[in-house]
């Protein structure tokens, strides 16, 4: 079936099987393979995008679903000028990054939290990266750069 | 004591770029051309003995290039 949507703000019309996840559409069909499947099941976060602003587990929205939607994934996520923005630039500053496979998924899943609040605590920010694991940092740094970042957005 | 350039300051992880950007490709991101998929079949009991393996009827089926046992 033709399945149309908004990525990244593109639109885009994708001939695809009616059965095959949000993931697979985004890696196999469109080339955006910033989603990965971790776990298939929704329990690791990987394939987390954010879909009309509320994020997701890709691996549990079916393809037709994403008809008439709005996705952002970690590709669409940069600064005016094309390079990183302030959350991805924590991201390293902090030492959050190791392997890195979490990383698309955290990235969507601070910027989920600072579209709802700029003022979160660690505890809201723990709460909020619930969907997504990490086997290599502990979460501290990942935690330290989404704090830092939304004292940063709210100086602005 | 001569000036250390790198002990002791911090360092930008060199592959950081990639991985907060998406752009980083893993095992499962690489696309080759005319690339096979596998899958392995697992034994369906807890403890057995393999007598015969009949691998005819998978590579019967149209697509199955290969099929591999140890």
């Amino acid at each position: 079936m033709l399945i149309q949507f908004t990525v990244n703000k593109k639109s885009v019309a994708v001939e695809a099987p009616a059965d095959i996840t949000l993931l697979d559409l985004l890696r196999d069909y469109l080339g955006l393979t910033g989603a990965k499947e971790g776990c298939a099941v929704g329990e690791c976060g990987a394939c987390s995008v954010l879909m009309d602003g509320r994020l997701v587990n890709s691996c549990l929205v079916l393809a037709p679903q994403a008809d008439g939607s709005e996705i952002l994934t970690i590709e669409g996520v940069h600064a005016p000028d094309g390079g990183l923005n302030d959350l991805q630039e924590n991201f390293i500053t902090y030492g959050a990054v190791q392997c890195g496979i979490c990383i698309p998924g955290m990235v969507l899943a601070g910027e989920a939290l600072l579209l709802e609040t700029l003022t979160p605590t660690r505890a809201e920010i723990r709460t909020a990266l619930a969907g997504n694991l990490c086997r290599c940092t502990g979460y501290q740094q990942i935690v330290d750069a989404i704090e830092a970042t939304a004292q940063q957005r709210r100086n602005q | 004591m001569t000036e250390l350039h790198y002990i002791g300051k911090p360092a930008r992880r060199v592959d950081a770029f990639d991985k907060v950007t998406g752009k980083a490709k893993y095992i499962a991101d690489y696309k080759l051309p005319s690339m096979l998929y596998a899958r392995c079949l697992r034994s369906e009991v807890p403890h057995a003995r393999i007598v015969k393996l009949d691998t005819a009827p998978a590579l019967a089926i149209p697509g199955v290039r290969a099929v591999v046992t140890s």
